[in-house]
Parts: C-alpha cells; sequence; structure tokens
C-alpha cells in the first residue's frame, strides 16, 4: 500500500506592536493580572469603532513580502461570524477575499511549499476551562494576529516542522514577532489527509491545540496512521462535508474528536462596515521591501562565499542575533581567515560562556578591534589564551592584548631567548635526552619541561623544533 | 403564506443566530420570510452599472498609530457581567474536562 501525506499549515503569529490591532489598548498580554488592558473595542461594547493599527498593517505586508507573497495595493476587512465565549462580539474581525498579502512561497530543502495568504486579523481572548465553568481574560482580545496558511503541499511530520523553524527564523529576523510556540505567539494548526495508493483521499482532518514543534510532529504522525487504519476498515473518503477538528492531547500522545467543522459559508463573511478600505501604493510597498533585512537562505550563502564552514554558516545564519554579532565582529571585512577566525570564536567560546550562564548574546558586547587584535597577534598566543581573551571582552570589555600582557600569557617566540633555556634542559635532564634518542615521541618531555622554565609562555609549537634541531 | 425561506433554511438560520425557538413560535419564519420578501424588491433595481460597494462615505485608508492609550480598570471592565470570577469573566464550561 502507498502511503501519501498531504499536509498544509495554518500558521497564527502574535505581532510584537505595542497596542492592540483596533484599539489603543497595550497588547502585552503575556502573564498581564486578567481583564486589564481592554477597553470596549476589544470588548466588543455596542456602539465602539475600530481604527486599524498602521503598524500592524505595515508589518504584515512585510511579512508577506519576506515571504515571497504578492501584495494587495487594494484591501480591506471583513467580518467572520460565530459564537464563542472568546469572541465578545459575535465576530472576528479578518480579512478574506483581498488578504494583504497572496501566493508566496518558502524553499524547504528545495521543495517549494505555497503559501496562499497572509492576512491580517485579530486575536481572541483566552479561556481557562476551570471547576465546570470557562473563565474569560480579554487582554488577549484584538492583539494583531497575521494567519500565513500554506498549501497542503508539505508531504510529512519532518517537513513541517522544517517549514515552521523556517517560518519563525524569518518572523524573527524580520523583528515582527517572537514567534514562540510556547508561549503562544507563534500556533499552529495542521490540517493532514492522506492519499492511498495515487486513488484514495482520506477525510480531511484539522488539529487544534498543538503547543509545541515536537507536538505538531507528533500530532501529524499520530493522524498519518489513523486515517490509514481507518480507511482500511471504513473505505471511507474524503468529501465537501466531511471534515473534522481533532484536539492534540500531548499527554495521551493522540488527537481526539472535537467538532465537524461548520462550513465556509456558516461563517457569513462580509466587509466590515466600520472600517474604511486600505490602499498602499506601490512606492508604499516598496518602502516597507526596503526594510526587510538579509533572509536566513541569503544570510547562509553570504557565509558560505566567506569561507565559513556549513555548520559555522548554519548556526550563525538561523539565530538573528548571533548573525549580527558575527557581522558586528567582521566589521564588513572579506577576509576568509578573518571571517573563518571570528566565526570559530563565536560559536565555540562565547556561545559556550551564553549557554553556560544562560545569556542571550548581546551584540554592545560585540567589540570589532578585539578580534581584529586577537587574530593578529594569533602566534604569540595559544589557543586556550586567545579563547580565554574573547570572553574577557565579551563579557568584561577588557582590551585583550593589554589584558594579555597583565595575565602574561604572550607566547616566547624569540628564539634565541628559547635555545638558551632549550641548552640549560638538555645538559640537566640527560635520561630524557637518552629517552627521546631512542624514542621520538619522548620529546613531550622536554617540551614540557621548556614551558614550565618560561613559565608558560614559551610557543610549544616552536619549542618542540628547538630541541630537535639541538638534538639532531 | 410566502415561501422564501423554507423550513431548513430557518432551522439553519436560528442556529446559526445561537436562539431557542420554541414550536410555537414558528410563526416567525412566516414574518422573516415576508421581511425578506419585501426586501426582494430591491432586486428590481437595475444595478448594472453600479460599482458594489459596502462604503458610502468614500473614506480610505483610517488608521491609527502604534501607541498605548487608556485601558479599563479590571472592575469597570466586569461591571455589566452578569457573571465574575477572580477577576474573569465566567461563563458556562465550553469543553467538558
Amino acid at each position: 500500500m502507498k502511503i501519501t501525506p498531504i499536509i498544509g499549515l495554518e500558521v497564527h503569529v502574535e505581532l510584537k506592536t505595542k497596542s492592540k490591532m483596533f484599539c489603543s489598548c497595550s497588547a502585552h498580554h503575556f502573564h498581564v493580572k486578567a481583564n486589564t488592558h481592554t477597553c470596549p473595542v476589544c470588548l466588543g461594547l455596542p456602539g465602539a469603532l475600530p481604527v486599524p493599527n498602521k503598524t500592524a498593517c505595515e508589518w504584515c505586508i512585510k511579512l508577506g513580502l519576506a515571504l515571497n507573497c504578492s501584495i494587495n495595493q487594494d484591501s480591506f476587512f471583513e467580518r467572520k461570524n460565530y459564537f464563542y465565549p472568546d469572541l465578545a462580539k459575535g465576530y472576528q474581525i479578518t480579512q478574506l477575499q483581498k488578504p494583504f498579502a497572496i501566493n508566496g512561497y518558502l524553499d524547504v530543502d528545495s521543495h517549494r511549499i505555497r503559501i496562499n495568504r497572509a492576512h491580517m486579523e485579530e486575536d481572541t481572548g483566552k479561556s481557562i476551562h476551570e471547576n465546570g465553568a470557562t473563565l474569560l481574560d480579554f487582554n488577549r482580545s484584538g492583539v494583531p494576529l497575521v494567519e500565513i496558511v500554506s498549501e497542503p503541499d508539505l508531504t510529512s511530520a519532518e517537513e513541517a516542522k522544517k517549514y515552521l523553524t523556517k517560518l519563525q527564523q524569518i518572523i524573527r529576523y524580520i523583528g515582527v514577532s517572537d514567534a514562540d510556540i510556547e508561549k503562544g505567539s507563534m500556533r499552529c494548526e495542521p490540517t493532514v489527509n492522506v492519499c492511498i495508493d495515487d486513488r484514495f483521499y482520506t477525510p480531511l482532518v484539522e488539529i487544534k491545540n498543538v503547543a509545541s514543534l515536537t507536538g505538531v510532529m507528533n500530532a501529524i504522525n499520530f493522524e498519518i496512521k489513523r486515517q490509514v487504519e481507518k480507511f482500511a476498515k471504513d473505505k471511507i473518503e474524503k468529501n465537501s462535508s466531511n471534515k473534522t477538528t481533532r484536539g492534540w492531547d500531548a499527554v495521551k500522545n493522540q488527537t481526539f474528536l472535537q467538532r465537524s467543522k461548520e462550513g465556509s459559508a456558516d461563517y457569513r463573511y462580509f466587509p466590515e462596515p466600520d472600517i474604511p478600505p486600505i490602499s498602499f501604493s506601490a512606492a508604499k510597498i516598496q518602502n516597507i521591501k526596503a526594510t526587510i533585512p538579509l533572509l536566513p537562505d541569503q544570510k547562509l550563502d553570504q557565509y558560505q562565499k566567506l569561507g565559513l564552514s556549513d555548520a559555522d554558516s548554519q548556526l550563525l545564519s538561523r539565530n538573528p542575533s548571533f548573525a549580527a554579532a558575527f557581522d558586528t565582529a567582521l566589521d564588513h571585512k572579506t577576509d576568509n581567515d578573518f571571517a573563518k577566525f571570528v566565526a570559530n570564536l563565536i560559536n565555540g567560546p562565547i556561545r559556550t560562556f551564553l549557554n553556560e550562564s544562560k545569556l542571550e548574546i548581546d551584540i554592545n558586547s560585540i567589540h570589532p578591534t578585539h578580534f581584529q587584535d586577537l587574530f593578529e597577534n594569533q602566534d604569540r598566543l595559544s589557543s586556550t589564551a586567545i579563547k580565554e581573551l574573547i570572553i574577557d571582552s565579551y563579557r568584561d570589555n577588557l582590551e585583550p592584548l593589554e589584558n594579555a600582557k597583565n595575565k602574561n600569557l604572550f607566547q616566547v617566540s624569540d628564539v634565541n631567548t628559547l635555545e638558551t633555556l632549550a641548552k640549560e634542559i638538555i645538559d640537566t635532564h640527560p635520561k630524557a635526552v637518552e629517552d627521546y634518542q631512542k624514542n621520538p615521541a619522548a620529546i613531550g618531555f622536554l617540551v614540557g619541561q621548556l614551558m614550565k622554565a618560561s613559565q608558560g609562555s614559551a610557543n610549544p609549537q616552536l619549542a618542540k623544533e628547538i630541541f630537535e634541531k639541538l638534538l639532531k | 403564506m410566502s415561501k422564501v425561506i423554507s423550513d431548513q433554511d430557518f432551522a439553519h438560520i436560528v442556529q446559526l443566530s445561537n436562539l431557542e425557538i420554541k414550536p410555537e413560535e414558528n410563526f416567525i419564519k412566516d414574518q422573516l420570510s415576508q421581511t425578506a420578501e419585501y426586501i426582494e424588491v430591491l432586486n428590481e433595481l437595475d444595478t448594472q452599472n453600479v460599482t458594489p460597494t459596502f462604503q458610502v462615505n468614500h473614506k480610505k485608508n483610517v488608521f491609527r498609530s502604534d501607541e498605548v492609550g487608556e485601558s479599563l480598570s479590571q472592575d469597570s471592565a466586569l461591571s455589566q457581567a452578569p457573571q465574575s470570577h477572580q477577576g474573569y469573566f465566567k461563563t458556562k464550561a465550553t469543553i467538558k474536562k
């Protein structure tokens, strides 16, 4: 039996504007005292007039452009009508006929995933189910939300994860949202069905309540298996009215039936009469486009061209803060050796230091001249010393060369000084010399003595060469 | 009596409106039919050369800038709620748990 999963993803992203979508209440709602950021507009009180947040609309367009979408220059909001306690007005203000952004795509490992739309809407209130009652907090009601709808082009849970990760990176790069799945600022609803033997299509299932990337993958995999098994028994194929919604239970690791899907017509969409239509000129859209920085794929390409390894390029490009730190340290230089040197320090000691101290990278702690100084003095400093110096530079803004001098970290590379010391060691360690002559690997002991005699400041490679020469 | 709205349509409208209609209130269906029929009059208008619109004031691009203003206090937000609990609006359970 041939099984082809067909997966589409609906992703909701909360924009991190200061205020809500249609009123001036604060959009901040995570861990805020319940119902303290509300007003007649976001509580849906009669007579309230919604006025769109300009920044939110522009960010939606920016996100659409970053996802390779075309922008509808003429757009408008619509009402989507349904009853649910978290939606006080009885309708959600959203976009249907003329979303801000349409027909985009995202390439995942060179598989093009088409994006149907990225439209602007408002979030609902938050429900807490407790003791047979539902409690409602409307602080989240009216927070700007962009819904990104993919075509059903994804073919596995793994690919869905990659798509989401990439989407998340892009959103963070352009800075319009934290896109944090665990905190709910990015929410994913996969729609899954399965094509069996290239002939039979199982009924569509939309999965809700998935709160992590792993959850998305598990839910999709569970659903694929469930549908294949169900089809083997009942042979029910997809039709226009048997789409269902299933919830994801992360504890039991399974989906459960929530409700049969209402048909689209039941929402009775109609243009929002309270909000005049919106029109963005081509020039305005161009201006928004100009604010989009280089995106992860472009960054990756840029880093690979600088001669960085694939691993280094990936590590740096997938996190906008690390990419920015690297760019700052590199300071527009194009020397491949310097680029590799900087990447090693940022992905090595600095990343380790940040992980250990549970800190986020801070671009203000990156001092380009310090990287440059260390690079130019590599031959006088051990790799351990360089690591120590760059962390001191990052953490305490200590100038590395001065710091190296204070800490006595410079290696002695002066051949005459080292030769004098080496001769003394040879005279005082006849046994070690004998050992070396029998077995060249025993040179380590002599080098060690020289390191000790120079108080660790000798360049070990040079020390080795000197002994080899003297004992030839 | 007019049949613009069928029994099936009526049941659907009732469901979408979240209303409970008792059998003795079924006359509403006929009233609704009459209303719908009356509105049908509009279809007699020739609108062939009229651009569809949902706006009458010809405004465009009415925005607000992204600034935070004042919100209601928790007390006033909840003041009209039939039921509240520890700062939350309280309703019948929407999910069985």
